[in-house]
């Protein structure tokens, strides 16, 4: 799919032109939903019915940005009529409870798991064109404290990408030891050796060293 | 695949922003919304918020890791907590009509099936509209990006630059922005709040 990138985020060109457009809806459908969702925001219980019929306004109000965004300010009203903004009991409350929705949603680390992917193919397309530049190297770091749940669903979207891990790097591991990328018949030697002279920075003085020690031992 | 990445991250952000007392100011409240919803429905405090939403969030996201394009993120988010409310309500209504049913006591559930449009401000309503219709075009486009599209400052000065409207991208802009959003937004409730006084 086309894509063009502005800033921070992906927006196709077909949504940038709708985009004006949305604008022109119908007034007075619009005013005629506002004003029942005024209605219903208002009271102080709801039946059946006027809940349905407040999540089928809402449910127009999702195609609509001016009732969309209209809809927000009559919440706003609701809410400072209920004193909300300015109830201390409801503000520590409100602390709390977005506190435990915090510990739900995905996280810093989690949300960088499912940007890995297109990280490391900016990465490569950097080294490839420039060079003398280092391989990349990865590094993530799972919170393991959160629901399985989610580890889940994180997981089968990263399945998903199987085929998108880059040629430099030769699996991925997931949190549940999964491990997705072909092997080559080399790739544990390889390994090793990268292990020891780049990860536990072993010298090859120091592996000379070892090695005359051991003669000597030998040959005593 | 890109697509769903960047829904899930602009997900993230609305949630993460109506969590914060800093930004709700400017963005959309979920945390009150389903507490009135709640009260509405008469579930509160058997029902807390953070439920709510967190099983609002796991639906959307399963949504969107199912292929779903969503164009207004916030919207469907606050229909679909609405929905979930709703759900709630209609388990907690059969569970009181079976243990009428057990009890043999009869129902007192009348279901008054009233106007909507009745008892409801127009004047209020009207004023509404005309406010909004009254602010610049660059006001209502910066209002919408942040309120109904859920993006963030940046974002929204990014889009801006890329339609033409500002010349280039620089840090002040995005302070810019977010005073005239500010303002944009006061001057909307400003006018509400008269009529109600």
């Amino acid at each position: 799919m086309d894509f063009k990138r502005i800033g921070a985020i992906f927006m196709r060109p077909k949504e940038r032109r709708n985009f004006r457009a949305s604008f022109n809806a119908s007034d007075t459908e619009c005013r005629k939903a506002l004003a029942e969702y005024s209605y219903l925001a208002n009271l102080p219980q709801l039946s059946e019915a006027q809940l349905v019929r407040m999540a089928d306004i809402l449910q127009l109000a999702e195609t609509n940005d001016v009732l969309s965004c209209l809809i927000n300010e009559v919440d706003e009203m609701t809410f400072q009529e209920l004193d909300l903004y300015i109830d201390g009991d409801f503000l520590t409350h409100f602390k709390n409870e977005s506190a435990r929705v915090q510990e739900e949603v995905l996280n810093g680390h989690e949300c960088q798991i499912l940007m890995c992917f297109s990280t490391v193919r900016g990465q490569e397309t950097v080294r490839y064109r420039t060079l003398n530049v280092d391989r990349p190297r990865m590094e993530m770091v799972f919170d393991a404290t959160h629901s399985h749940d989610i580890r889940q669903s994180l997981n089968q979207l990263l399945l998903l990408e199987q085929t998108s891990v880059g040629p430099v790097y030769e699996s991925f591991c997931l949190a549940d030891g999964h491990v997705i990328g072909k092997k080559s018949p080399f790739s544990h030697i390889k390994r090793l050796f990268f292990n020891i002279f780049v990860e536990e920075s072993v010298s090859w003085f120091t592996l000379a060293a070892l090695g005359f020690l051991i003669g000597c031992l030998i040959i005593l | 695949m890109n697509e769903i990445r960047q829904q899930l991250e602009l997900l993230n952000e609305v949630i993460k922003r109506s969590l914060s007392l800093e930004e709700v100011k400017t963005s959309i409240n979920l945390i009150l919304f389903i507490r009135r919803s709640l009260n509405q429905a008469g579930l509160y405090p058997d029902w807390q918020e953070s439920e709510i939403l967190v099983e609002a969030y796991l639906r959307v996201r399963g949504q969107i890791n199912a292929g779903k394009a969503i164009h207004n993120l916030p919207a469907y988010l606050t229909r679909t907590s609405q929905l979930i409310v709703l759900e709630k309500y209609r388990h907690r209504q059969r569970h009181v009509k079976i243990a009428q049913k057990l009890s043999g006591n009869k129902s007192d559930d009348l279901a008054i099936e009233a106007s909507y449009t009745e008892g409801v401000n127009q004047t209020t309503i009207n004023l509404l509209w005309r406010s909004f219709e009254a602010l610049s075009e660059r006001d209502q486009r910066v209002i919408t990006l942040r309120i109904v599209k859920g993006y963030s400052w940046k974002e929204i000065a990014y889009i801006l630059v890329e339609l033409g409207i500002e010349p280039k991208y620089t840090p002040a802009l995005i302070m810019k922005l977010r005073k005239q959003g500010e303002r944009a937004l006061e001057k909307l409730r400003k006018a509400m709040l008269s009529v109600n006084n």
